[in-house]
């Protein structure tokens, strides 16, 4: 690639112009609230219903976190076609989704690659 | 982001070819069975999670049915209408059986392959002033020496039944002999205050046995109780995210196909502003991408919304 010095690319010849800016934004966002969501889940209501014995909070945080997660999987291959990642990396950020702290490292890095900062 | 709008540029590309001949090239066709591999995979999960559903919904409606039997009383009080949850669980009545005279039958009953009627019976309970209708068992005719209203107090166990739902406003003037079981028609025939249930009796505990007895009648089947809802949205999530792998292939071999070759509008300018860079560079592409086979994903992934947007 012909890419040439630029700060604000740093660790991609991807050009990031509005329209990348926009999913960017609408994935950074969707992706901490999936994590969040995740955390909750894992931490707070998977022991409340396994070890409390009080599933309300699974029956309620458990379906939202997959809804929720179908959003970020819409904006992360929105992303991924604006910005023509690798397959497997598309993969990855899926699969970031579904392990906690995961999805907020993913985000960091992509942010990294794309602006820079 | 849809690639629908596509600038005209690609249209002149001479060497456009079918949708199906990029679709059957090696890279595409084995995303394809990767991607239907995933979605059947999905489904089944889907599938499964449907399955905890129902054996839940199962147990749980089974359980009802099954518990201890608790006093009447505890489940609702005479002032409430019945709870769907009381309905088809296992109770306690203790009281007195009322008025002879204000036995009731209903009529075109089966039992086993015989028609009769149900023998329905008050119980004056023993604390609230007021009685609940106890269908006491099943009768060939309403002459049948069984049908013999008990005098005395009783101790019985049987199961929560709701009013049926057939309209028989007519039935009060029948007399003795109703069309449907129904709390509402019953408490114009009496003069005391009525519990919104009936209990199918299964055993008196203690008091008099009438003998002979009218044959037990089986309670009604306990309704549905739902549960495991969270199961039945884990389920439409698979499937969705089946349908949603699907959905990513043809996007991007539709992507992949619009342009094979990056070089004629691709975005890969390095200025940040423009939404709309020139066609300049990526030689080192143009060259690789004359082999029909090698598109590489990253090439052929266009970010089409860059560009339009």
């Amino acid at each position: 690639m012909t890419s040439p010095a630029d700060p604000a690319t740093s660790a991609s010849s991807q050009p990031v112009t509005p329209a990348v800016r926009g999913a960017l934004t609408r994935y950074r966002v969707i992706a901490y609230v999936v994590g969040v969501m995740l955390l909750l889940l894992v931490f707070v209501a998977m022991p409340l219903k396994y070890f409390a014995d009080s599933p309300g909070a699974v029956n309620v945080i458990g379906p939202l976190h997959g809804f929720l997660y179908m959003v970020y999987l819409l904006a992360t291959f929105d992303l991924f076609r604006r910005v023509r990642w690798s397959f497997p990396r598309l993969i990855m950020m899926a699969l970031a989704g579904t392990i906690p702290f995961l999805s907020f490292y993913a985000e960091r890095k992509t942010t990294h690659e794309l602006l820079g900062h | 982001m849809s690639a629908g709008d596509d600038t005209g540029s690609r249209e002149v590309r001479p060497d456009r070819r079918p949708l199906w001949r990029t679709v059957l090239t090696p890279r595409w066709f084995g995303l394809l069975l990767l991607a239907l591999a995933i979605a059947a995979g999905m489904s089944a999960m889907g599938v499964w999670q449907l399955d905890v559903y129902h054996s839940k919904t199962a147990a749980a409606t089974a359980k009802r049915a099954e518990g201890a039997p608790v006093p009447l009383q505890s489940l609702f009080s005479i002032d409430e209408g019945l709870p769907a949850k009381a309905v088809g669980r296992r109770v306690m009545v203790e009281g007195t059986w009322g008025r002879p005279a204000d036995q009731l039958f209903i009529a075109d009953r089966r039992q086993g392959s015989a028609d009769g009627f149900w023998v329905v019976s008050p119980v004056m309970l023993s604390d609230s002033g007021g009685a609940v209708m106890v269908v006491r068992g099943w009768v060939p005719t309403v002459s049948d020496p069984a049908a013999a209203a008990p005098r005395g107090s009783v101790r019985l166990t049987g199961a929560v039944a709701a009013s049926e739902a057939a309209d028989s406003s007519g039935d009060a003037a029948k007399g003795r002999v109703l069309s449907s079981l129904r709390i509402p028609t019953i408490v114009h025939l009496v003069d005391y205050r009525l519990y919104d249930a009936f209990v199918i009796q299964s055993s008196v505990e203690s008091g008099v046995v009438p003998s002979p007895a009218p044959a037990v009648v089986p309670p009604p089947a306990p309704p549905t109780d739902h549960a495991g809802l969270r199961n039945i949205a884990y389920a439409f999530q698979w499937w969705v995210f089946a349908a949603f792998t699907l959905w990513m292939w043809a996007k991007i071999v539709l992507d992949a196909h619009r342009d094979p070759n990056p070089e004629s509008d691709q975005d890969t300018q390095p200025n940040p502003t423009s939404p709309d860079p020139p066609p300049a560079e990526a030689s080192a592409e143009s060259s690789a991408a004359s082999s029909v086979a090698d598109d590489q994903v990253e090439e052929s992934v266009d970010s089409s919304g860059t560009v339009s947007a």
